[in-house]
């Protein structure tokens, strides 16, 4: 938690960031944009709770900040932008004006791969911010590397697992623009509660 | 050993064998696939397997967690030893969920004969290999005193391994002939039949190669069957069911065809675990490294929970997957809307 949003002090009042550069060497952040107290409250429902800042782990148990800071502030700022472009979205549907207002509806459309990217990011957070610790406390990721499975083999099956979803990808990609190019089916109201039923 | 362990030694060989019994013949209809250049027939095929062959998959996934929970060390060292292997295993599956689904959503030959080859092979690997892995168990693995695998991927093809792989995959597509004369009408059940009389002869031809082999080269598998004269029941059992199959399927009993191949499998397999007890994993090299159901297993504490959950879960899951299988017994029609 310390390295996902670059807490170094153990402190109360933790705060959250909406901006900063954490660097590793100089133990702080720089441009930091903070809201006092938000990570006590997130972490704990409490403004006052202490939190415990990175200075208080050993640095070699640190995990990679750039790879932890960056996708979870990257996927909280998306996901502020999901909430405010559907808030808008509706804005226009109450108003009626939804199906006319082409710079909305073209947002939309380029916003359609950001979830997939979004939660690709959370896992690199999450995966990346429990280094080196595999089982936390318990095993580091370097002693619970197999002894039986060679480095080679380990490599062929990735090279192996991004061939085959590359191919999958591909495949998917083609149904899409199929399924895209036919256009949507025109509907009714009566046909869409045939299809709720 | 305590009962506890032997409990999980029983329960995993029925996970894995339900797995083989319900799998087994949706990886055999896989295979049939290729013999087939209809369109609408290989469409009858996948709407045969189709409401069931995904639930079917999920029994190997609970054999493995099972043997994660209750065996680790089994899990760890046959996982990592045979890493290649199931990675392979893995690869088919993928191709073989993927072309199940796809294959139907443009109708260009093309498009449809790649899935569909992809389809059938994505069901054969498994298909062998999983007979690979059974009789590499059987034979035993090379370990060392850390429980740790120390042979290659080449020293799994062995000869004694890959005549299990054989034998596996001609008892499944056996069952899986049978599964399609039950599931198919007219010229395509006529068909199936013949297909299914074809790879029985090569699956009781195995069978008895297999069995001469192992008595003469795996003497130890034998020693519970002296010991314990009543587990002979399972060979015999498995060997006439397989002679039953011929009967049933000669008299176009298809009902009792393939449920003398569901026996034949369980059969099967009760012998293999008979012989095995209470090896897990043998080590070829010196017997003291064995993993057995007492220096793998888990604490009892963990035994204790996994048995209340699995006795709470497993009367869900039979009841479901009987419930499917009522909803979707009967022939597959073709008249009907066709979902694949």
């Amino acid at each position: 938690m310390a390295a996902i949003e670059g807490l170094f002090e153990t402190q109360r009042r933790a705060p959250a960031l909406i901006f900063g550069i954490p660097s590793r060497d100089d133990e702080t952040v720089h441009a930091a944009i903070r809201l006092p107290g938000m990570l006590s409250l997130l972490a704990f429902g409490n403004l006052d709770a202490e939190v415990k800042g990175l200075k208080d782990f050993p640095k070699d148990e640190w995990p990679p900040l750039t790879l932890t800071f960056y996708p979870f502030h990257l996927m909280v700022a998306l996901g502020i932008y999901f909430i405010v472009l559907t808030t808008y979205g509706m804005f226009l549907l109450w108003k009626k004006k939804l199906f006319e207002n082409r710079l909305f509806l073209k947002l939309a459309l380029w916003s359609i791969p950001l979830p997939f990217i979004v939660n690709e990011l959370g896992w690199v957070s999450a995966e990346v911010g429990r280094q080196p610790w595999i089982v936390y406390h318990l095993l580091k990721t370097r002693d619970a590397v197999s002894i039986t499975v060679s480095a080679g083999q380990i490599l062929f099956s990735i090279i192996m697992f991004v061939l085959i979803y590359s191919l999958l990808f591909a495949a998917w990609i083609f149904l899409l623009r199929r399924e895209i190019s036919k256009g949507p089916e025109e509907t009714t109201p009566a046909s869409w509660k045939e299809a709720l039923a | 050993m305590n009962a506890l362990q032997a409990i999980w030694f029983l329960l995993i060989g029925v996970l894995l064998t339900v797995y083989a019994v319900l799998d087994g013949f949706d990886l055999g209809v896989g295979f049939w696939h290729l013999f087939t250049n209809k369109d609408e027939h290989r469409r009858a095929f996948l709407n045969a397997i189709g409401p069931v062959w995904d639930g079917n998959e999920v029994w190997l996934l609970t054999g493995g967690g099972a043997i994660f929970a209750a065996f680790p060390h089994v899990y760890a060292t046959v996982f990592s030893g045979l890493y290649l292997a199931l990675m392979l295993v893995l690869f088919a599956l993928i191709f073989r969920a993927v072309s199940i689904e796809f294959r139907s959503k443009s109708p260009s030959p093309r498009w449809r004969n790649t899935w569909d080859r992809a389809f059938s092979i994505g069901s054969i690997v498994p298909a062998l290999l999983f007979g690979v892995a059974v009789g590499n168990i059987l034979h035993g693995l090379p370990l060392d005193a850390t429980k740790n695998f120390t042979g290659t991927f080449y020293d799994l093809l062995n000869p004694y391994a890959l005549l299990f792989g054989l034998l596996g995959f001609a008892m499944f597509v056996t069952h899986g002939a049978l599964y399609l004369v039950l599931k198919t009408e007219g010229e395509l059940a006529l068909r199936a039949k013949r297909w299914a009389q074809s790879a029985w002869v090569f699956y009781l031809g195995l069978l008895a190669l297999a069995i001469i082999v192992t008595i003469l080269t795996q003497p130890q598998l034998l020693d519970n069957y002296f010991s314990v004269r009543v587990l002979w029941i399972f060979p015999v059992f498995a060997v006439a069911m397989i002679l039953a199959i011929r009967v049933f399927n000669e008299k176009n009993r298809a009902g009792r065809a393939f449920l003398s191949s569901s026996l034949a499998i369980v059969g099967l397999c009760a012998t293999a675990a008979a012989g095995l007890f209470p090896n897990l994993v043998p080590a070829l090299n010196n017997p003291q490294w064995s993993l057995t159901v007492v220096n793998a297993s888990s604490s009892t504490l963990t035994l204790t929970v996994m048995l209340i959950l699995a006795l709470l879960g497993m009367p869900i899951v039979v009841g479901y997957t009987i419930w499917i299988y009522r909803t979707f017994r009967g022939k597959v029609k073709m008249e009907t809307d066709l979902h694949y």
